[in-house]
């Protein structure tokens, strides 16, 4: 794929990946509801649904298709990661995500600021925004994270 | 959270003022911070390596803010249902400890045009915030 100059600078990664199914059972079970119907497609029909739904925050699948996981960005931003806080995350959804979409999600650097910290010392804030699009190139979702890295010890 | 009402599908009616029937959470363990690890994919150690964790700093390993963010989006998804969310935001505002049991409340700040904006928050045992959340999602009229 061609990419303009200014968007290569700045991007840091595209990784497509499927929102499947076992990973939905997991992250369902891991967040205390081990209702099927977050997994099983006869469930989520029996209560209605025309495909399996997914907690706001599935977009985390893609990080098992990331060598190095969720870390993947604070690394790639060159942050100490011993220092490193989840400031903020927010998703704008254009369509429902849905069990069985295939997503290719693309990074980018959007900011990198350095703050005086309220307890001395300099921070850095990095925003990352994210893009989900699925196989005919429809923006799905969009995702911006803050990462905070605190100043040194 | 109770399996036995399902989320709903259409948009439901929700008003101004309308709350979240509030959620309390098991205490955490490290085990559930391992378990998201693995769900989730995060392996940043400062969750599971206690050695990691003192040598940052701190007093031990905490949970990811992404567990108890996905856990308050699974609530929202079972109060708003899950396709009628149009978003969702949160600012992590204190970390969760093992041993931790938190309280995840919701309310409706205003409704416009077929869509509710919602404010949420988590609160450990102490009344400390650990998150603030925005979210957006369609409502009946």
């Amino acid at each position: 794929m061609r990419e303009e100059p200014e968007a290569a600078k700045d991007a840091l990664e595209s990784v497509r990946f499927p929102v499947e199914r076992s990973k939905l059972m997991e992250l369902a079970r891991t967040f205390k509801d081990p209702d099927p119907l977050w997994h099983d497609p006869a469930a989520a029909a029996a209560a209605g649904f025309d495909s399996v739904p997914v907690p706001p925050t599935a977009t985390v699948l893609a990080d098992h298709w990331r060598e190095r996981g969720a870390t993947f960005h604070a690394e790639a931003a060159g942050l100490d990661l011993s220092r490193v806080l989840h400031g903020e995350v927010s998703w704008e959804f254009l369509r429902p995500i849905r069990l069985g979409d295939e997503l290719t999600a693309v990074s980018t650097l959007a900011g990198d600021e350095a703050r005086q910290g309220k307890r001395g010392g300099e921070m850095r804030l990095v925003t990352v925004e994210t893009s989900y699009t699925d196989p005919a190139g429809e923006l799905v979702a969009r995702r911006r994270d803050t990462l905070i890295e605190t100043g040194p010890r | 959270m109770s399996a036995a009402t399902p989320p709903p599908v259409e948009p439901r009616p929700l008003r101004d003022g309308e709350e979240m029937a509030p959620v309390l959470t098991e205490p955490f363990t490290r085990t559930d911070f391992v378990r998201y690890a693995g769900s989730g994919g995060d392996y940043h150690p400062i969750h599971h390596d206690e050695e990691f964790a003192r040598a940052a700093g701190m007093p031990t390993v905490f949970g990811m803010g992404m567990l108890h963010a996905g856990m308050l989006g699974l609530a929202l998804a079972r109060w708003v249902g899950p396709e009628n969310i149009r978003s969702f935001g949160t600012r992590f505002t204190g970390q969760v400890w093992p041993g931790d049991a938190l309280t995840f409340r919701g309310r409706v700040t205003a409704v416009e045009d077929g869509v509710a904006s919602i404010e949420l928050s988590a609160e450990n045992q102490d009344g400390a915030s650990v998150l603030k959340a925005t979210a957006t999602a369609l409502v009946a009229s």
